[in-house]
C-alpha cells in the first residue's frame, strides 16, 4: 500500500512531464506525454478530494432545498422529500457520484423553478451554490 | 507497409506528372483533434526541376472531439483559398482510402510557421500581440465581409434566415450537451435557458462563420505576420457577431482576461474587426453570442469527454478538453450569467 497515493501519482506525473517527455522522439509523443501528465495530476487531486468535493456538493444542496421546499410544484416536492432522505449507498467514489447526479438533476429542477416563480432571491441562492460547486472542482495547477 | 509507404504509393498514382515522388519523413503532429495530422515531406522531380516540398495528411480518427464530415471541411478550404482570408491550399479528398484505411485530405503545408499560443506570452512575440491581433481581426472582420453566395458555400452549407442563425446554432449545441453530458450539467441548462429566453435581433447579414476561430487556430511566422487560418470543420453559414463573440472568449487567454486571444484588450479587437467588417456590435445582440460561445465551448468540451469515455479513440486531449476545459468554461459560464457574479474570470457583459 502507497499511503499518500496522491502524492505517489503527483510524482509520477512528475516522472513523465519531465523525465521521459524529454526522451520522445516526435512533437505528437512529446505533447501526448505532456498531457498524460497533466491527466495524472488531475486524477491525483480527484483522488484525495473526489468524496469531499462530492458530499459538500450534496450537502450543500441539501441546506438549498431544505431551505426551498415550500410553494414547490407537488412532483418536485416529493422528488425533493425522497432527496433528502437518501444517503450515498457507501463512500465509493461511484456511490456519492450516483448520488451527486441526483443532487444536480434536482439544483437544475429547482432553479427552472426559480427562473419560473420570478423568485430572484432563490435564483440567486442557486447562482451562489453553482458558483461555490464550481470553485471546489477548480483544476488549477 | 509502413503509412509513409501506402501514401508515397497513394500519391505517385494521383500526381503522374511529379516523378520519382517519395517520402522522405512524416510523423504525426499535435493539434487538430478532430483528426489524426500529420506532416510530411516529399521529393519529387517536376519539368526537369528536383522539388522537396512539405504536406499536411490528415486522417479520419475512430473518434474526434467534433463529428463532421471531412467533405464539409475540404470544400470549405477550396471555396476560401484565393480569397483575402488565407488558408492552406487543399489537394486531395479521399473517401475511399483503400490502403490507407480511413479517409482522409491532403493539403499543402504552409512552411516556417506555428500555431503555439503561448509564444504571445514571450519574446520575441510578446513584442507583435499587436501586430498579430490587428491581422486576427481584420481577417475575420473581411470574413465577415464575404457573402456565402460569392465564396459558394451555399451549395453544400444550410442556408439559415438572418433571423434564425440564433435559434439554429443553440439548438444543435444544445442537443449535443443533452446526447453527451455524462453527468448533469447545472450551469450549462441554466445558459440554454437564459439564452432561450433572450434570442438576438436578426443577423446584420449572413456570412460565413469559421466556427472556431481563436488563437491557436491560424499560423503565424517569425515576423508576426498570420499566413493560414486553419481548423474550418464546424464552419457554417451564420451571423457574424458568432465568430467574434469565440473568439473573445476568456477561455482562450486563461487565466488572463485582459488580453483577447493572449493578443490585445478586447475592445480593441472589436473595434479592428467593426472596421474590416463594416458592421456594428449591437451588445444586446453581443452579448447573446458571447454567452452561446462559452455555451458552445462547453458543449465541445462535454461532448469530447463522452467521447474519451465511450469512443474507440483515447487519445489525452479528449481527455484534457473533457475535465479541464469542463471545469474552466462552468466557471466562465456562471461569471457570465450569476447575478452575484464577482467577474472573476469572464468581464462583464
Amino acid at each position: 500500500m502507497i499511503p499518500k497515493a496522491k502524492t505517489a501519482l503527483q510524482d509520477l506525473a512528475g516522472k513523465l512531464m519531465i523525465g521521459i517527455a524529454a526522451e520522445t522522439k516526435t512533437t505528437y509523443a512529446a505533447s501526448s506525454v505532456g498531457m498524460i501528465g497533466m491527466l495524472l495530476q488531475c486524477l491525483a487531486k480527484e483522488l484525495e478530494r473526489g468524496v469531499d468535493t462530492r458530499v459538500c456538493d450534496i450537502e450543500e444542496t441539501r441546506v438549498l432545498l431544505t431551505n426551498a421546499t415550500s410553494n414547490l410544484p407537488q412532483r418536485l416536492a416529493i422528488e425533493v422529500d425522497r432527496f433528502l432522505q437518501t444517503k450515498p449507498a457507501s463512500l465509493l467514489l461511484s456511490d456519492v457520484t450516483a448520488l451527486h447526479a441526483r443532487a444536480l438533476e434536482l439544483v437544475t429542477r429547482l432553479h427552472e423553478h426559480a427562473e419560473a416563480a420570478g423568485n430572484e432571491s432563490l435564483n440567486r441562492e442557486i447562482w451562489s451554490l453553482l458558483e461555490r460547486m464550481a470553485d471546489r472542482h477548480a483544476l488549477d495547477f | 507497409m509502413t503509412l509513409a509507404r501506402k501514401l508515397e504509393a497513394y500519391l505517385r498514382r494521383q500526381w503522374p506528372a511529379l516523378s520519382g515522388f517519395t517520402i522522405e519523413e512524416l510523423h504525426q503532429i499535435p493539434g487538430g483533434a478532430s483528426r489524426e495530422t500529420y506532416r510530411f515531406v516529399a521529393r519529387y522531380t517536376e519539368a526537369g526541376a528536383d522539388r522537396r516540398k512539405g504536406y499536411i495528411f490528415r486522417r479520419d480518427p475512430s473518434s474526434s472531439l467534433i463529428d463532421t464530415e471531412r467533405s464539409h471541411e475540404f470544400r470549405t478550404y477550396q471555396a476560401v483559398f484565393g480569397t483575402s482570408v488565407p488558408v492552406p491550399e487543399p489537394l486531395i479528398l479521399e473517401n475511399a482510402p483503400g490502403d490507407l484505411e480511413r479517409p482522409f485530405s491532403v493539403m499543402a503545408e504552409v512552411p516556417d510557421c506555428q500555431s503555439a499560443t503561448a509564444n504571445f506570452a514571450v519574446p520575441p512575440y510578446s513584442e507583435m500581440r499587436r501586430q498579430i491581433g490587428e491581422q486576427k481581426w481584420s481577417i475575420l472582420g473581411r470574413l465577415s465581409a464575404i457573402s456565402p453566395a460569392e465564396l459558394g458555400v451555399d451549395s453544400f452549407m444550410t442556408v439559415v434566415e438572418p433571423a434564425d442563425c440564433a435559434r439554429h446554432e443553440l439548438d444543435y449545441w444544445a442537443g449535443v450537451i443533452e446526447q453527451d453530458a455524462l453527468h448533469p450539467q447545472p450551469i450549462a441548462m441554466a445558459a440554454i435557458r437564459e439564452l432561450r429566453r433572450r434570442y438576438p435581433p436578426p443577423a446584420q447579414r449572413l456570412c460565413l462563420v469559421h466556427g472556431d476561430y481563436r488563437s491557436g487556430n491560424f499560423l503565424y511566422d517569425e515576423h508576426g505576420d498570420i499566413k493560414a487560418v486553419l481548423d474550418w470543420e464546424m464552419a457554417h453559414i451564420g451571423d457574424p457577431l458568432e465568430d467574434l463573440a469565440w473568439s473573445l472568449d476568456p477561455l482562450w487567454p486563461w487565466p488572463d482576461k485582459t488580453l483577447a486571444g493572449g493578443l490585445m484588450p478586447r475592445h480593441e479587437a472589436i473595434t479592428i474587426w467593426e472596421r474590416a467588417s463594416g458592421l456594428r456590435v449591437d451588445r444586446e445582440a453581443f452579448r447573446w453570442w458571447q454567452i452561446f460561445a462559452s455555451l458552445k465551448a462547453l458543449a465541445i468540451w462535454i461532448s469530447s469527454s463522452e467521447d474519451f469515455a465511450n469512443g474507440q479513440t483515447k487519445e489525452p486531449i479528449l481527455a484534457v478538453a473533457g475535465w479541464l476545459m469542463t471545469d474552466r468554461q462552468n466557471r466562465i459560464l456562471v461569471d457570465r450569467l450569476s447575478p452575484v457574479s464577482r467577474h472573476r474570470y469572464a468581464e462583464a457583459l
